[in-house]
This record gives structure tokens, sequence and C-alpha cells, in this order.
């Protein structure tokens, strides 16, 4: 029996997305069988930021409407045989979703798998509703910002309601330089509001941007430090104890003075 | 088939049961039309909801009021039902007075708490969470939030401090002020008036 983890944060454009990509890949790369499922019915990312847009013939949808199985919807990832991607339909609208038929095809893959991953629309409405619905446990992604963590608290209020027990918190677009500066939320201030498990902060990287508009999942091609990140998210959600890595700042030479910023 | 809304009759009236499979506007719809159909069998009966694990939040049930009350009915929120983890907690309104309620998680965004006695936290009040109370609030944590309560505030830290007791409102220019020790917020001589919990009495004269 595999485990359900949604992936959500309150607030858009935070790395939801990214964060399902990239530990789908790193729990693949520990020889786990991992589904990513694109839960944001109408507005589908995952299959761009993965680079299988062309490779999507079926959606969730179609198996909700008995269009196929739930087998031919699984588009294989390109380099990982064990990462699969369960695409959002584009056709429809988060209002036609049906949460249970949602909750029964997830729990037919958990049974053949190790992980699925749900990724989660912004927004607490119905189409967040019905990506948490499946899920036992939940990832909250926030960014260092004021917003972001309130809308975050207000997500954790929701799943805790729902029964939803392990929520951990994972840190996204951290840069050490601007917490130094005092321009943006220190990471213990975060967890000291949400009060929740810290599993992973992950770095400002623009490669992250870069591989994603190229279709590629960093974490499988890549070699920043936001890449042993996400390895090591996955690592602490299999159990492991992995010391948080140390961020360093940008080092600023003499002759950095002279370049131009 | 399954209905939105499901009533049995119980000894004390009947209960409408609530199919958290719907929405809140299917609920309302299916509500209307049942009222309408079957006026006469529920004309003066005593009607209690369960929310069966939905969480209704205020304007749902200021809805819920909206249609039960063109049909002269009244109605309250099943007793058993005051969990905690409800987004709104809405104790019956024969309550019994200044009794006090343990609320044993911290109090998110959007959660809102409201009750007719003492309320004691043990957590936080998070910014964008609300305590109303007749009586005293407690709060083992942090107060971000903003806390309405009858008589006076006790808590482990305040950042910054919002409140109203009774109905004095604390004075706004100072609001921006945060306090990270115990602390008890009474009213005297009609102001707000923060102490450290636990001050004892100085002789020095002021």
């Amino acid at each position: 029996m595999g485990r359900a983890i949604v992936i959500t944060s309150g607030k858009g454009g935070v790395g939801k997305t990214t964060v399902t990509a990239n530990v789908g890949a790193s729990l693949a790369k520990l020889g786990k069988k991992v589904v990513v499922a694109d839960m944001d019915i109408g507005l589908r990312n995952l299959d761009v930021v993965m680079g299988l847009e062309n490779r999507v013939v079926y959606n969730i949808m179609d198996i909700v409407e008995g269009r196929c199985k739930i087998s031919q919807a699984l588009v294989r990832e390109k380099h990982l045989s064990n990462l699969f991607l369960l695409p959002a339909s584009q056709m429809h609208t988060k209002e036609d979703v049906d949460i249970e038929a949602i909750n029964e095809i997830i729990s037919i893959i958990k049974e053949n798998f190790d992980y699925v991953l749900l990724d989660s629309p912004a927004g607490i409405e119905n189409g967040f509703r019905s990506a948490a619905a499946p899920a036992t446990e939940a990832l909250i992604v926030v960014t260092p910002d004021v917003s972001s963590v309130r809308d975050a608290d207000r997500v954790v209020g929701l799943l805790e309601n729902n029964g939803i027990e392990g929520i951990s918190l994972i840190i996204n677009r951290y840069d050490p330089n601007l917490v130094a500066k005092r321009k943006t939320l220190d990471k213990d201030d975060i967890i000291d509001v949400l009060g929740l498990d810290l599993i992973g902060v992950i770095p400002e990287d623009k490669e992250i941007i870069d591989s994603e508009n190229r279709g590629e999942i960093l974490s499988i091609v890549g070699k920043s430090l936001s890449v042993q990140s996400f390895d090591n998210i996955a690592k602490r959600i299999e159990g492991e104890d992995v010391p948080f890595l140390e961020i360093p700042k940008e080092k600023r030479g003499f002759l950095d003075l002279f370049r131009r910023k | 088939m399954v209905n939105p809304v499901v009533f049995k009759g119980v000894k004390d009236g009947i209960v409408a049961i609530l199919n958290p499979s719907f929405s809140m506007n299917e609920i309302l719809d299916y509500l209307e039309k049942i009222l309408n159909e079957r006026k006469v069998f529920f004309s003066g009966a005593d009607l209690q909801v369960d929310p069966n694990g939905m969480s209704l939040t205020e304007s749902d049930i200021d809805d819920l009021k909206k249609v039960f009350s063109r049909f002269g009915i009244e109605f309250s929120l099943k007793g058993t039902n005051i969990r905690i983890s409800k987004e709104e907690i809405t104790p019956r309104p024969d309550a019994g007075l200044q009794k006090t309620i343990i609320v044993s998680h911290t109090l998110r965004a959007g959660q809102l708490i409201r009750h007719n006695g003492n309320v004691v936290i043990l957590g936080d009040i998070n910014e964008g969470a609300e305590v109303n109370a007749t009586g005293s609030v407690y709060v083992f944590g942090i107060v971000r939030g903003i806390v309405n309560a009858g008589e006076s505030v006790i808590s482990l830290g305040f950042m910054p401090l919002r409140m109203t007791i009774g109905n004095v409102i604390f004075d706004n220019n100072k609001s921006g002020k945060t306090y990270r020790k115990p602390r008890i917020a009474t009213v005297e001589n009609g102001k707000i008036n923060v102490k450290v919990l636990g001050a004892k009495k100085s002789i020095r004269r002021r």
C-alpha cells in the first residue's frame, strides 16, 4: 500500500508544481514507484514542467468518465522508468470533479505504487478539496513572505479538519542573502508561526526555471544545490535522518565590487 | 439515492444531517425544496442541524439561518458536534453560562471560536484567527490574531496587541506594540491595561 501525499500551499506561484515534479523524481531515483498526479483540473501544468505534454493521451477525467483504464492514462517519464504522470484534464473545470471518483482512482493507484504525489491547485475551493481528499499526508510549500505564510496557515487548518495528520513544511526559494538583509522572513520565524515539522529548504535557484522551461526535471538532469535539497526531502519522506544543508550566502569577492549586478 | 440532507426523527425533535460531499449551495437548494414541499410537517418543529463532519463557516451558518427562518423554523447546531477541530464552534444557545471550553490546538488563519463563557487555548492564535468569548480568554501561546473577550485576556505573548475587552477597544495608537512575556489584559477605568502576569505591587511611587 502506497502513500498519498498532497502538495499544497494556499497561495499560488510558490512552487507546488516544481516541488511535486522534483520530489517525485527524487523519490523515483531512490527506486520507488511514483505517480505524480496533476489535480489542477482546467489549468494543467505538471505535464509541461516534466516535458511530457506531447505524450499525454488520456487524463484523469477520462478515467472518471470511463473512456480509459488507469494504466492507459499514466505517462512514463523520459529518463526514469518508475516515475509516472497522471495528467489533469484541460477541458473541464474544477466544479466538474467528483471527489468520490477521484478518491477511488487514487486508492487503486496507491495499491500498485509506493507514492502518489497530488499536485494541488492554489486556493481553498473545490480544486484544493479534491486534491486533499485522497491524501493522508501533506507537504506545505511556502516562500519566505508574509502572505504565503498566512495562506499556508489557513490551508493547514483546513487539512487538520479533514483529518490529515502528517503535515510537513517545505520552504521554497530561500535566499540567505535576503534574510541577512531582513528583506524576507527567516526560516525559524516561519516554523514558529506555522508550528510544522520542517522537511526541506530549497534555495533560490535560477536553474530550476531554466530546466522547467526546457521540459526537464532538474533533480534528474541537474547538479545544483537545490537538487541535493530535493533528494534530501525524498530521503526524509522515506524516514532517513538527513542533516539540513547549509545554504551558503553569495560570496562577494573584491572584483565583484566593480562588476555590474 | 443520496440526498444532500437526510432528515431523521429523534426523541426531542428532528435532526437534519448534512452530507459533506455536497456543496453548501446544493444543500441550501435542497433544503429550500424540501421545506417548501412539507411546510406543515416542519412548522414549529425543534430542528437540529448536524454538520456531519462538514466545516461550516460563519456565512454558511447565516445562509442556513436565512432559509430556515423563511419557513419560521428555529434550529440549533447539534450539540454533540461542538468539536474543536471545526472551522466554527457554535455552542447551542442553551449552553451553560460561563462554561469553559478548551481548544487543544493552535488556532490557524480563518478559524473562529465563539463561546458564551471562558476559552482556554492550548497553542497560539495565529494571524487571521479570532476568538470571541463572553468570559476570559487564556492562551498558552502567542496571540497574533484578534481576541474579543468579556473579562480579561491572559497570554504568553502578544504580537501585535489587538483586542477588545467588554466594549473597550485597545488603544489603536499602540497597536503595533508586541509583548513577548506572559501578560494579563484587563479593563481598568475604561481603558485596557496590560500587566506582567503575577507582578507584585512595587513600593515605588509613580
